[in-house]
């Protein structure tokens, strides 16, 4: 968390993660070039251009599923949060060698020659034909969504943008993908003499999406579990009951029509606010009471249970709802009170 | 040594120390991880398609500039025919870059000369870049030995292959073909750099064509999108020297 802008916050864990990231990137094209040329040796050889390009375009591509694949595993394991924690890192990475891999093959594909290598890329090389788009193009595609997420990737965009927008054009990671695996298919994988290769991505797709599938289906079922009943009198709802609620964590209740809402327990204290953090949307309800705040588990934003503001010096605040106890059951009023509205917490065994 | 038993209820904060249970797992995965990486690389970069085996002696400074004498012929595109005492056959020239010679040929057409470049070549078939100097094609003092080699037609035939750029397909590009490559060729066959069919039999084993127009002239720009595409194509078989050439009628180049 933070009070103000920097350009990075930098921590021991994200100079960790930063410095693993670019080792991996580097052990990774360094492996790719060796073994290209052990492999091909002169003068069967490939071009080292060549072999720069593919290893810069794969390492883009292997490193944009491991950003993909890591929001769903912390779903589903919550001990992967420290690769989510520092992921932006990794997504402004995957743009980066993007930008390398764009920059070496249209330079050396396109130079040289009678025409500006820029322009021909984009005008198709003069090969235009209806409904038939140049692979290269779908690598543009991807590029351009992977810069905006990076150029918007820092919080200054994050609170000028507001976290639902942000969100919304950070979910343009998925075009992303579509256009990059439509790049990867119709450009090298048509010019390979093995299956392996299209093998690699076929399992690198069905991973996303098995993992997405696995995360998608273990919330819905906690959402159905805690579906909550409304009772007679409409603005209130039986949520859960207060021995669901671990202590210093959160149930999340998932009604129709609204939001989903995180209730916690803080010893004996019940609370309940929105589900949604007010950063980037992380589940708070898979958060937990560290120091007394409500703590979301993808970047530790923190707020207090009783009013959903963030300690001072910080300004961030969420929603937050009535709570109140009748005997073991918790009971909810389902409408989102203003942002930083403070609500005393419902006390166990007092009714 | 004691042993920390993992907590379940651990709760991982970037800015705070990372819980013991997060740190022994980590351990695994992230290592796990690097290696999947490496195995990848190894599987993608040991796998790629054989760019077959070609040469480049590139560079001026490289030291691999030769000297070369022959025939020179400018039309369709400039080759000549060696008439070296080491070397013999024809061989296509191309200027550096995505350019070819017509211009500078153009003046030595039919002439005994002599010519410094680099030599690209792939199985026997060579073209020669050009140096980047006006010296690099002079009259030679002595007239030629012979001439330019008698055309041989040899009937009409249909080849299925791809398209390529002579240069790049013959080793200044590793591979000089495919998809990855289209961009390439037709950006170095619009440059002038003369096309050629690589046309393969069922056993893999390839022949190349020079092709032409239908009355042997440059061939007709509206083939050059084809470029990295499986075509078939229908045209007169000719042998130029060692040369083999097909006069391309258009109508009959089909998309595969």
């Amino acid at each position: 968390m933070s009070a103000s802008y920097t350009w990075v916050h930098w921590n021991r864990h994200k100079k960790v993660y930063d410095g693993a990231l670019v080792g991996a990137v580097a052990l990774y094209i360094a492996t790719f070039v060796v073994v290209g040329k052990v492999a091909f040796p002169p003068p069967g050889n490939l071009s080292d251009e060549v072999l720069i390009v593919r290893g810069l375009g794969t390492a883009a591509f292997v490193l944009l599923h491991m950003v993909l694949c890591i929001g769903p595993l912390a779903r589903l394991d919550r001990r992967f949060a420290a690769l989510l924690y520092n992921r932006r890192h990794m997504g402004v990475t995957v743009f980066c060698l993007g930008l390398a891999h764009a920059a070496v093959s249209i330079g050396y594909y396109g130079g040289f020659g009678v025409r500006n290598p820029l322009l021909a890329m984009l005008s198709g090389y003069g090969s235009l034909v209806p409904g038939e788009w140049p692979f290269e193009w779908f690598g543009l595609m991807g590029l351009v969504i992977l810069f905006l997420m990076a150029a918007t990737s820092h919080d200054f965009w994050l609170a000028n943008l507001s976290a639902a927008s942000w969100k919304r054009l950070h979910l343009l990671v998925y075009f992303a993908y579509a256009a990059l695996v439509m790049h990867v298919t119709l450009g090298f994988l048509r010019d390979q003499s093995t299956i392996v290769p299209t093998l690699l991505v076929g399992a690198g797709i069905a991973l996303v999406a098995s993992l997405h599938i696995a995360a998608s289906v273990m919330e819905r079922r906690i959402a159905t579990s805690q579906a909550a009943s409304r009772e007679p009198h409409p603005q209130w709802i039986d949520a859960c009951a207060v021995d669901d609620i671990p202590e210093s964590r959160a149930r999340v209740v998932c009604l129709k029509g609204s939001e989903r809402i995180a209730i916690f327990r803080n010893g004996g204290s019940i609370s309940a606010v929105t589900n949604v953090c007010a950063h980037q949307g992380g589940p708070l309800g898979e958060g937990k009471i560290v120091d007394g705040c409500i703590t979301c588990p993808w970047h530790g934003y923190q707020y207090r249970a009783e009013d959903g503001c963030s300690p001072p010096p910080f300004t961030e605040k969420i929603h937050t709802y009535q709570v109140r106890v009748q005997g073991s059951r918790v009971m909810l009023n389902p409408e989102a009170l203003a942002p930083g509205t403070r609500v005393e917490p419902a006390r166990v065994g007092e009714e | 040594m004691t042993k920390r038993a993992s907590n379940s209820d651990e709760f991982y904060v970037g800015y705070l120390s990372v819980p013991w249970g997060h740190s022994r797992f980590l351990r695994v995965a992230v290592p796990v991880t690097l290696w999947v990486m490496v195995f990848v690389a190894m599987g993608v970069a040991w796998t790629q398609r054989d760019p077959g085996r070609a040469v480049w002696e590139e560079g001026p400074d490289s030291g691999f500039f030769r000297l070369w004498d022959g025939v020179l012929r400018a039309k369709p595109y400039p080759m000549v025919e060696l008439i070296n005492a080491r070397e013999e056959g024809v061989a296509l020239l191309v200027e550096m870059g995505k350019h070819g010679a017509s211009e500078r040929a153009a003046a030595f057409d039919g002439k005994h000369v002599m010519i410094l470049g680099n030599r690209v070549e792939r199985d026997g078939r060579r073209i020669i870049e050009l140096a980047d100097s006006p010296d690099a094609i002079v009259t030679h003092p002595d007239p030629a030995p012979r001439g330019f080699p008698p055309e041989e037609d040899l009937g009409e035939v249909t080849l299925t292959g791809e398209i390529v750029d002579a240069k790049c397909f013959l080793g200044v590009m590793k591979p000089g073909e495919g998809m990855t490559h289209k961009s390439c060729a037709i950006l170095c066959l619009t440059g002038g750099i003369p096309p050629m069919l690589v046309a393969r039999d069922e056993a893999g084993m390839a022949s190349y064509y020079l092709l032409t127009d239908e009355n042997g002239g440059p061939m007709a720009a509206e083939l050059i999108p084809l470029a990295g595409e499986p075509v078939e194509v229908t045209g007169m078989h000719r042998k130029w020297g060692d040369l083999d050439v097909l006069h391309v009628r258009i109508e009959t180049v089909k998309k595969r």
